[in-house]
């Protein structure tokens, strides 16, 4: 058996020298300079494309296995391979790219999460994955095994589609940039489903280098008050919690209170709870510390509510694991300065 | 009263601190209405502080969609958020509530 190995993306070990080359590694979010969080760290990894997948089939490969390459690249590598497409053949890229999209998320096409009308979707628990049969010319129908659960119909893969997209005229990727603007689907049978209307232009000449550093802790505590009156008693609680952190002489960059089952998804969006008659309320409470002990002092001064805090409370637990935190440095490279090769074992 | 989830259903997700919220409208009726209704600017207001940058809007009109990209709606994004949301999951969910007046329908 012949297992590829496709490396190239990690360019940490080589950041001084891409920097000498004049490559600002700006952060594309913020502006920022790379110097600010520069000894924090944690990975500089290159969204790759699909050259070096489609060279360790051309060399014969079983397995592949890769650093960081883009999902659509996972997609792309077999079919340029395949069929032989040319590295700029970009409608034939741009086409098999939304197909690509379509089935990158597994059952999130087939009926996974689906909005449209989740309580007459069949068989969740055996959701069949999707499949995307590509045609020579990259034009492509979605199909799932047969006898799984789920459903392959213009609503399914349509949600797919819009998910985690922005322009849809640039989808951009580090093999093409795909249009899906034009998008059409259309159902050809059961569970069948054509895409139709994509195109594709000229790839970009800069690639998406993903680098993270370390951003501090999250300190946590949850804890449940009942009636009577239990969001005023949430309250009192929370308030509690508040001026004990301040004894503690409590630092922290950021803080958070939801009402988990009320407003913990849309927050600011649906006032605090204040029925008197509510069953219960349930609170969390949560912080950015830079420091650990900073983010452990919330479940610290959270456990006094047990004994010492408004009555009706339970659920505090055990002390949590801290959550470290990695944030994401999301930045651009010139795509010549990255270079995949490809390594060969035969086992 | 006319919701926009009577007229469309959709999908949320991340990248970094941005969430897109793409809606499907479920006849060709109903996508005129939220293509009138759903301006860039109705929808930030509708997120309120929930998204601190700018909306963008995109049309896909073959598949009857339009795609709201959220930017600084994440509190920081995935990886940093506080919220229990923290991917933007449920982003879409917000926006199926909003309700439209009688001069967009």
């Amino acid at each position: 058996m012949r297992i590829a190995v496709v490396t190239g993306d990690d360019i940490r070990s080589d950041i001084d020298r891409l920097m000498g080359l004049g490559v600002p590694f700006t952060n594309l979010d913020t502006g920022a300079e790379l110097s600010t969080v520069r000894d924090r760290l944690t990975h500089a990894c290159v969204y790759t494309g699909a050259e070096g997948i489609v060279e360790a089939l051309g060399r014969g490969a079983d397995i592949v296995v890769c650093g960081r390459v883009t999902d659509i690249a996972l997609y792309l590598g077999p079919l340029i391979h395949e069929f032989g497409w040319a590295p700029d053949d970009w409608e034939r890229l741009g086409r098999a790219t939304a197909a690509a999209h379509a089935v990158e998320c597994g059952g999130q096409a087939t009926g996974g999460l689906y909005a449209g009308g989740w309580q007459d979707m069949p068989g969740l628990e055996t959701l069949g994955y999707p499949i995307a049969e590509v045609a020579e010319d990259g034009s492509a129908v979605v199909t799932k095994t047969p006898g799984s659960g789920g459903r392959v119909d213009v609503g399914t893969v349509s949600e797919q589609m819009v998910y985690e997209i922005h322009d849809p005229a640039n989808y951009l990727t580090a093999d093409v940039t795909a249009d899906f603007s034009g998008l059409t689907l259309t159902q050809e049978g059961p569970d069948r489903v054509r895409i139709g209307g994509v195109t594709g232009r000229p790839r970009p000449a800069t690639l998406k280098v993903n680098m993270g550093y370390r951003a501090g802790f999250v300190g946590a505590a949850v804890f449940t008050y009942t009636w009577p009156d239990a969001s005023a008693k949430a309250r009192r609680g929370l308030s509690f919690l508040r001026s004990r952190l301040a004894r503690a002489g409590f630092v922290h960059e950021d803080d958070l209170v939801e009402y988990i089952g009320h407003n913990s998804m849309w927050g600011s969006r649906i006032p605090p709870p204040d029925d008197p008659e509510l069953p219960e309320v349930v609170v969390r409470y949560a912080a950015r510390c830079r420091d650990a002990a900073e983010a452990r002092k919330v479940f610290t001064e959270s456990v006094p509510l047990y004994n010492n805090g408004p009555a009706g409370v339970a659920g505090v637990g055990t002390r949590p694991p801290l959550k470290e935190l990695f944030a994401i440095w999301p930045c651009l490279i010139p795509r010549q300065l990255v270079t995949q090769s490809v390594r060969l074992l035969e086992v | 009263m006319v919701r926009v989830a009577d007229l469309a259903h959709g999908r949320s997700g991340d990248k970094g601190d941005v969430c897109n919220v793409g809606l499907v409208a479920y006849d060709d009726a109903g996508y005129a209405i939220l293509r009138r209704a759903l301006t860039a600017e109705r929808v930030k207001a509708h997120f309120g502080d929930l998204v601190k940058g700018t909306v963008d809007r995109y049309e896909m009109p073959g598949i009857r969609a339009l795609n709201f990209v959220l930017a600084g709606a994440l509190d920081g994004g995935g990886t940093m958020s506080l919220r229990s949301d923290h991917l933007g999951k449920v982003m879409y969910a917000w926006l199926l509530r909003m309700e439209l007046d009688g001069a967009d329908a």
